[in-house]
C-alpha cells in the first residue's frame, strides 16, 4: 500500500523475472493503466520499463501492466498490478480552521 | 471399354446419352464430386443433342437471315459445350491423379533400408547436429511481472 497526499506523485518501476527468478525480456512495450484515473494518473516512459503515477484526488487506485512475455511470434501476456495507492487530500490544502459568525441579536418570535 | 469409366472420354459418354436415353454414368471409383459430374453429364447431352438439330436445321434451305441466327446458336451452344468439357476434363483429372497415387501406394510412404556403414554415417550426422543443438539454449520466457513503487515525491507543478 502507498499513501499518497493530492500533490505527490510516486515513480513505479517493472521487475520482470523468468521462472528461475532471473531478469527476462519481453516483446514490446509493456502497457499501462490506471484503475481510475480521477484518483491516479499515470504516465509511462517511452520504453515502457517506469512510469509516473501522480495524485489526482482522494480514493484508491491500482495500476496495472501487461506486457508479452513470448519474443517469439506467438503472444504470451503477462500482468502485474500495483499495490493501492491511497490518495489522501493534500494537509496543506485541506480545511484546518472552522470559524462560526454569529450575527447580530434580534427580538425572540 | 465403355464399362471402364475411368477411361471413356466425357464427351463420349455425353454423345451416347444424347443419342439415346441410358440409364445413369455408373459411379467413378475417386470422383472428387460425382453429383457435379453428373449434373455436367446431362448438360452436355442436351447441348450435343440441341447443336446437332441445329446443324440439320442449317443444312435445309433457310433464308440467310435465318441461317445466321441458327449459327450464331450453334457457335453459343458449342462454346458452353467446350466449357462444360473443360470442367468435365478437369474432373478426369483428379480422378487419374488420385488413381496414380492410389497405384503410388499413398498415403504410405516406405522406409528405405540402409546397410550398416551407411545408418551408420547417417547416426554420426545425426550425433552431430545434436551437438550443435546443445550449444544454443532456449531463452527463458518472463512468467512474471512486478509493479514496484518508489517513494513519493511532490508534482512537479507543486
Amino acid at each position: 500500500m502507498a499513501n499518497l497526499n493530492t500533490s505527490q506523485q510516486v515513480p513505479a518501476t517493472l521487475a520482470i523475472t523468468n521462472a528461475a527468478g532471473q531478469p527476462a525480456p519481453v516483446d514490446g512495450v509493456p502497457v499501462w493503466a490506471t484503475s481510475d484515473a480521477t484518483i491516479v494518473l499515470v504516465t509511462p516512459a517511452a520504453d515502457g520499463m517506469s512510469a509516473v503515477a501522480a495524485a489526482v484526488a482522494p480514493g484508491t487506485a491500482r495500476i496495472t501492466v501487461t506486457a508479452d512475455a513470448d519474443t517469439g511470434a506467438g503472444v504470451t501476456t503477462i500482468t502485474g498490478v500495483s499495490e493501492d495507492i491511497i490518495v489522501v487530500v493534500d494537509p496543506a490544502n485541506a480545511a484546518s480552521i472552522m470559524t462560526l459568525t454569529l450575527g447580530a441579536p434580534v427580538p425572540k418570535t | 471399354m465403355v464399362d471402364d469409366p475411368n477411361t471413356v472420354p466425357s464427351a463420349a459418354r455425353a454423345s451416347a446419352v444424347a443419342s439415346a436415353p441410358v440409364p445413369p454414368a455408373p459411379a467413378i471409383p475417386l470422383d472428387p464430386n460425382p453429383a457435379l459430374r453428373a449434373e455436367l453429364l446431362a448438360a452436355l447431352a442436351i447441348l450435343v443433342q440441341s447443336i446437332r438439330g441445329l446443324r440439320a436445321l442449317l443444312a435445309g434451305h433457310n433464308s440467310p437471315e435465318l441461317r445466321t441466327a441458327i449459327s450464331d446458336q450453334i457457335d453459343s451452344r458449342e462454346r458452353r459445350r467446350a466449357l462444360v468439357q473443360a470442367a468435365l476434363d478437369g474432373l478426369d483429372a483428379v480422378v487419374s491423379a488420385r488413381l496414380s497415387l492410389a497405384a503410388d501406394g499413398y498415403p504410405a510412404l516406405d522406409s528405405k533400408e540402409l546397410d550398416g556403414l551407411l545408418f551408420a554415417e547417417l547416426q554420426q550426422e545425426q550425433a552431430d547436429l545434436e551437438a550443435a543443438l546443445a550449444v544454443f539454449k532456449l531463452l527463458a520466457m518472463a512468467t512474471k511481472l512486478e509493479v514496484k513503487l518508489g517513494d513519493p515525491v511532490e508534482h512537479p507543478a507543486a
